[in-house]
């Protein structure tokens, strides 16, 4: 061993190689081409477009688990309207609690938990709702009543405002009906019904 | 009992909209504001961080990771700690701490294990640069890269020496918790690493309360522990270390001749500088090798232990995973144990999958997490054992020598080593004069 031609420790740096440097050299080499490689392999199939995580309303089932598990507090899933497809009835079951017979805007009639779904008179008979994204905690609980007993115009989706974007969505790995799909993050919205002229602008 | 009347009452009312053979879509007829010539309000969402953006933040790492390598090359440490400022603000405080390279082992192991896993470009380049890094110069991205090292660099106002028996002990936890992201990731269950990262909800300033009170003792732990997630938690660590290993233009204290003062160990709040070893006395050499006999024979101990720890393991793990949950719902809803259908089961239901293909899936899952679990429990007996054959393996060294894997190149010890306080001085001087 050339112990002595070794210059603080940085072996090799002056005199011919140790058998210590040669083997920390085999090791580098061996490490960089398997990280490397993993990498390229990775790379190959991963494709330049950006994603982003988005829910297919499709095959949400509704669970309540977007309220809970998101990483950001409160969630980034909120809920949308197609007011297209709403059918703006008086007695909307996204708005009020199974049983409610005085339609009027009291709390304790309200079924959504935050106060986020706001009903506004049009004209006899109907009634326009629409949602505070920033009270809207993704519950699901309007949507569940909408799509059970009406037009299903309620709807989630994760909103691009709120979410970060993680390498790996947490909501994904917990929803039961494996409705999160990554989507190409120049179209990140799955937009429910029959899709408008008022086509989401450039904000 | 209230419950059961409103779900028979939800469940009749749900019949007669069946019967009534109404889709979701048109149960009610569309409004036409006759009245009032209302038209539909005009939403606007917002659109996706466009995808050059992550891009940019690759250029960043990149850029931020040359900057400290030059900075360690200049030995300044403050233009490390300015880097790492900076690091903090834009991959922590701008970037929300995602993506993390620390969160992306999770997204490469799930990638390499399931073929039909879409990893994003991004995740990977963010897994690998800095490991690329580490091969050649060692941690320099935990220096002033790592949002989450560098704000506990940022933050440590007090070092606190850790006893060296509780250090050792603690420095397993990276392997540990590394093995088992791995296996929960691999398996598509839960990635945790994201899950409880401490410093994340700090960045993102929101969090649920658990992920907030971790957050704070981490916080106030860093105060006076020098990285404590880095050195006992961080599972990416593990890798990083191991590259920096084999690193060939890691920093050293000083290019100079050691004077072995031993003030560089004293300012190392990091436990990363090797003292110089003696050569032992022919009693010390006997027990040594006396130990080392003792310990290779206990390492297929280990390695067993740990296989039989992780096959018992296995079963509470595959928990975790939601396939395997439904099953397991499904077959106790089955068995009339369960009063009522969980969530998990009545969305399998609406998905309209077969029963036998769940408990086939399931049952694939599960042989899955006894083969990981195994496996990484004998692979951390394995490195357990072989640590302990290590300690008795005397390392001919005479002077101080920072430990390539455990450090982090912060560059504190530079400032410490009176040999090289001198020679920056007189290249100093030469500079003026020249």
């Amino acid at each position: 061993m050339a112990d002595t031609e070794k210059v603080n420790g940085k072996d090799g740096v002056a005199g011919p190689m140790t058998r210590r440097e040669a083997v920390r050299k085999a090791v580098a080499a061996f490490l960089f081409l398997a990280v490397g490689g993993g990498a390229l392999a990775l790379l190959g199939r991963s494709g330049k477009k950006g994603t982003v995580w988005q829910i297919d309303p499709a095959k949400c089932v509704q669970c309540g688990r977007c309220a809970t598990q998101c990483v950001v507090s409160p969630s980034a899933v909120k809920c949308f309207h197609a007011f297209n497809v709403c059918g703006y009835c008086d007695l909307c079951f996204a708005y009020f609690k199974p049983g409610t017979l005085e339609f009027d805007t009291t709390a304790e009639k309200q079924l959504c938990p935050t106060n986020a779904l706001i009903r506004k008179f049009i004209e006899q008979p109907y009634f326009e709702y629409t949602v505070d994204k920033d009270k809207c905690v993704g519950c699901s609980r309007c949507v569940k009543g909408c799509q059970t007993f009406g037009n299903g115009s309620l709807y989630l989706q994760v909103d691009q405002a709120y979410c970060v974007n993680c390498n790996e969505c947490s909501i994904a790995k917990a929803c039961p009906a494996n409705a999160f799909v990554r989507v190409p993050s120049d179209k990140p919205y799955l937009f429910k019904g029959l899709q408008p002229k008022e086509e989401p602008k450039e904000t | 009992m209230a419950t059961v009347i409103k779900k028979l009452f939800f469940a009749a009312m749900a019949m007669f909209i069946i019967l009534s053979d109404a889709t979701a879509a048109d149960r009610f007829p569309r409004p036409d504001f006759n009245e009032t010539k209302h038209t539909y309000p005009v939403v606007q969402h917002v659109q996706a961080r466009p995808v050059v953006f992550e891009y940019v933040d690759t250029a960043v790492l990149l850029a931020c990771l040359i900057l400290a390598v030059l900075a360690l090359k200049s030995r300044s440490r403050r233009w490390l700690s300015l880097l790492a400022v900076f690091s903090v603000i834009y991959f922590g405080f701008y970037r929300k701490g995602c993506v993390c390279p620390v969160g992306s082992l999770q997204n490469m192991a799930q990638g390499i294990c399931q073929s039909d896993f879409f990893v994003p470009a991004v995740v990977v380049l963010f897994f690998t640069i800095p490991l690329i890094f580490a091969l050649f110069f060692g941690r320099v991205f935990c220096a002033a890269v790592c949002p989450l090292g560098s704000l506990q660099e940022t933050v440590l106002v007090r070092p606190v020496r850790i006893p060296a028996w509780l250090e050792k002990p603690l420095r397993f936890i990276p392997l540990a918790y590394l093995l088992l992201a791995v296996l929960l990731a691999a398996t598509g269950s839960a990635y945790i690493i994201c899950q409880f990262d401490p410093f994340i909800s700090l960045f993102r300033l929101n969090g649920v309360f658990n992920i907030l009170v971790l957050s704070g003792c981490f916080i106030g732990l860093s105060l006076f522990i020098g990285r404590p997630y880095c050195r006992f938690i961080c599972p990416y660590s593990v890798l990083l270390n191991l590259c920096s290993k084999f690193s060939g233009w890691h920093t050293s204290i000083t290019p100079d001749k050691c004077v072995k003062c031993g003030l560089c160990k004293n300012a190392c709040p990091y436990g990363a500088i090797t003292v110089p070893e003696k050569a032992d006395s022919e009693s010390d050499a006997s027990s040594r090798k006396r130990r080392l006999k003792i310990f290779l024979m206990i390492l297929p101990v280990l390695i067993l232990l740990g296989i039989w720890g992780g096959y018992l393991s296995a079963a509470p793990l595959s928990g975790l995973n939601k396939t395997v949950q439904t099953a397991d719902a499904l077959r106790s809803l089955q068995k009339d144990k369960g009063p009522w259908e969980s969530d998990l089961v009545a969305a399998f239901r609406q998905l309209g999958a077969m029963d036998s293909d769940l408990y086939a899936r399931a049952d694939s899952i599960r042989r899955q997490f006894a083969i990981g679990a195994s496996a990484a429990g004998g692979f951390l007996g394995l490195i357990l054992g072989l640590q302990l054959v290590g300690m008795n393996i005397r390392r001919k060294q005479d002077e101080y020598l920072p430990d390539r894997g455990l450090c982090f190149s912060c560059g504190r010890c530079h400032s410490y080593c009176p040999r090289e306080q001198l020679r920056l001085k007189k290249l100093k001087e030469e500079k003026n004069a020249g």
